[in-house]
Formats: structure tokens, sequence, C-alpha cells
């Protein structure tokens, strides 16, 4: 099941499943919610996307970019 | 299109083996003491926790977004992590689970979603946001998928009204969709259409969530500006808010658009008697933790203090608060105890 969703996974998701993972280890790491970047992931899903996906696909790294500052932070 | 790392599901794998690793017992630990914290009261209300499901050391939540209550106190809720709705008795036990396999594409779509869900009249309604096919997922209350709604586009927030009609907030950087609620028919006709959102609000400042009260006026958060509003039934402002003295929130640009970087305010709940339960953000005293309780006309009663972050509030019809524990690994129910016949009922 895991290849499965690893399979489906778009770069916003990944770099926001990052973000998540790397709140989920904050404990370990000193981490905190504040200390996750939502604005890196989203140059990261950015810089991921092909200037086509960029036109047809404008809403796609910012709406998780939303959603991280809100779960998050 | 690029695989996603793996490193989430590595988390996951470790939670799901049953085998804690010594470097997790310190956030463990912490995750433990933090949640031994009571809530704050405020002057008039107060919280009492009278349930808590899952938890850092048990696998039934790996980082649950959304949640909603049946009439009997039958709870389904959303996680992100495991792509699933799942749905627990009013005790926190786990009855059953429906993975998004077959529904969307899986964990993907746009990004790590709040997936909003909805419960009225013995149907189940999930947000799963998704490139190109957005849509609303209907499931019967065993978690059976009936059907599927399609949506023009992505969308945030989601209410199922009583009279069977779904009503939702749509998310873009496009001017059109930004700062909506639409109300449409379960074969996903429009039949009302809001539009929050001022002239000159950047479509990315304009994300909101919603309720209608039951006498059908629309109440209004913004996630990035420091704005509440309600309308009538009719769509007339009858009022707009500001909580917090902010009167222009930080952002930057990204690609040509205005990003913001702190949240305002992140969910609203209403209670029996109309009064609004607005989850603070950022610039709140404390982070993501102040719950600011207005009555119906705006006005603000008290404030309260979750014992630990949350990105969103729900009330159910029997006036019990829900809110999020230990990053979305624990979901916790409160009583809310407040002036007059206001006082929630166990």
């Amino acid at each position: 099941m895991l290849k499965k969703n690893s399979s489906a996974l778009k770069p916003a998701a990944g770099a926001l499943l990052l973000a998540a993972a790397l709140l989920l280890l904050g404990g370990i790491s000193g981490l905190t919610a504040e200390d996750v970047d939502c604005g890196a992931a989203l140059t990261r899903c950015l810089n991921e996307q092909t200037w086509l996906e960029k036109i047809f696909n404008a809403d796609y790294c910012f709406i998780g970019f939303l959603f991280c500052l809100l779960y998050m932070q | 299109m690029a695989a996603s790392s793996p490193t989430p599901f590595l988390i996951r794998t470790t939670r799901r083996t049953g085998r804690a690793r010594p470097v997790l017992l310190i956030p463990a630990a912490v995750l433990a003491l933090a949640a031994c914290l009571p809530a704050e009261s405020g002057e008039k209300f107060r919280l009492e926790e009278i349930l808590s499901v899952g938890g850092p050391k048990s696998d039934l939540l790996s980082m649950w977004v959304g949640v909603a209550a049946d009439r009997a106190g039958f709870l389904y809720v959303t996680d992100a992590l495991e792509a699933s709705l799942k749905k627990f008795d009013p005790d926190g036990r786990l009855m059953k689970s429906a993975n998004w396999t077959g529904i969307g594409n899986g964990a993907g779509g746009y990004g790590v979603r709040r997936y909003p869900v909805d419960v009225s009249n013995g149907r189940v309604y999930v947000v799963v946001s998704e490139p190109f096919r957005s849509s609303i997922k209907e499931f019967d209350t065993n978690l059976n998928l009936k059907a599927s709604i399609p949506l023009p586009g992505p969308a945030d927030d989601l209410q199922a009204l009583p009279d069977g009609r779904l009503a939702y907030s749509g998310v873009s950087i496009t001017e059109d969709n930004a700062g909506t609620v639409r109300v449409i028919d379960r074969s996903g006709r429009l039949d009302r259409f809001f539009s929050c959102r001022q002239k000159d609000d950047p479509s990315l400042l304009s994300l909101i969530d919603f309720r209608f009260g039951a006498d059908g006026s629309l109440f209004v958060v913004f996630n990035y500006l420091d704005r509440i509003l309600r309308f009538d039934g009719h769509g007339r402002l009858l009022w707009a808010k500001s909580l917090l003295g902010v009167s222009k929130v930080r952002t930057k640009k990204i690609l040509f658009h205005t990003v913001p970087e702190t949240p305002t305010f992140k969910d609203l709940a209403l209670d029996g008697q109309g009064r609004l339960f607005v989850l603070g953000g950022g610039f709140s005293t404390h982070r993501s933790r102040d719950i600011y309780v207005l009555d119906s006309e705006g006005r603000l009663l008290d404030t309260l203090t979750l014992p630990q972050p949350s990105h969103c509030l729900m009330i159910d019809q029997r006036g019990h608060l829900y809110a999020r524990a230990d990053q979305g690994m624990t979901l916790k129910k409160y009583k809310i105890i407040g002036p007059g016949p206001a006082d929630a009922r166990r």
C-alpha cells in the first residue's frame, strides 16, 4: 500500500508531506510546528513543476502552501 | 512528475510496528506532558475534556485533518497521512476505515489537504481536491462510497446543510474562485453563490472558512485577513469584525502572487445558541490555541485557550467541541461549560 501511495504523490504532496514528516520528527531534532518552513516547501514544489504545469495547474503548489500554513503553523 | 520523499511513510511505518524506538520516547514524553495541560478558562466559558481519541502511542490516527459528528455521536474523521475516512463510536472506538484508494488520487492531490468532512441525513461527505477533478465524495454511514459530485475546482471547507444541499468554499489563485461560498444540490447544480472577498483582496489572502447558522445566515472567517463577516440569507452583509488589530498582514511575492506568511484565523464553529467559536492563528497570544467566543452580533464574549495547537474546530449538535492535539495524532472532545442555557449537555 505504501508503494501505491508513493507513486500517486505529486511534488506538492511530497513537499508538504516532508513538512509533515519534519513536524512529526520535531521532538527528535528540536523542531516545532513553527519551524516548519512552508515557504521552502512552496519553492521546492514550484521548482519541481514544469512550465506547462505552472500554467495549467497553477493552483497546485500555492494551495498546498496555504494548507501548510494552516496546519503546521 | 517526481515521486515524493518516502520519509513520511517511514514514520508511519515506524508507528505501526508497535515497537517504540528509544529516540521516539523523548518526543512522546513531551507530547504526553503537553497532553496533561488543562484548557485555560475564559471569564465566562471553560472547556472540560471528556474524550481523547488516538495519541502518540496509538495507531488510530496519523494526522487527522477533518472531523464531523452525527446526531448519535458517531465521529467521522479524515486522516491525511493515511488518506482515509474513519468512523468512531461515541466512546472513541474505531468502527471502520475506508481508504481513498479507488476514490481519488491517493494522498496526492493538492498536497496534504484538510479533506473537510461533514455528515447530514445519514450521508457523510468528504471533499477530495485534486488537479482537474476535485469532487465531494458521498458515503453512507458505513463508509460505503455512494456518489461523487464533481466540483469545478478545489474546495477548502464544507457544510452539509439539513435540507440536503451542500455548501463549500472555493480556494484558488484566480479571483473568481477565491473567497467564495457555493451552495449546490446533490447533483452538483449551483443553487447559491456568495462572494466574500473585497475587490482588492489578493486571491491567496482570501481563503475562508464558513458556517451557515440555523436562520440561514452565513458566518465567514478569513484565514489570512483580520476579518470576520456575517451575511443574512440573501447575501447582504450584516456586520464585519476585526479582532486582532492587524491592519496589514505580512506578505511576500512568489511567482507574481501575493502570498501570506501567517494565518489570522484558522477555523470557526457555531454552537446551538448561534455563538461563534473562532480559532486564532499566529497573531493570537497563544498561537493556534486561542478560541474567541463571539455572540451572533459579533461581540467578543470571552477567550478560551486550548491545551495544544489545532488547525480546526468543530462543535457537534450536543454542543461538544472537538480540536486537535499531539500534532494530529489525537482528537480531543471537550464539553463547553458556559453561562445560561447554552451549557453543553452530555
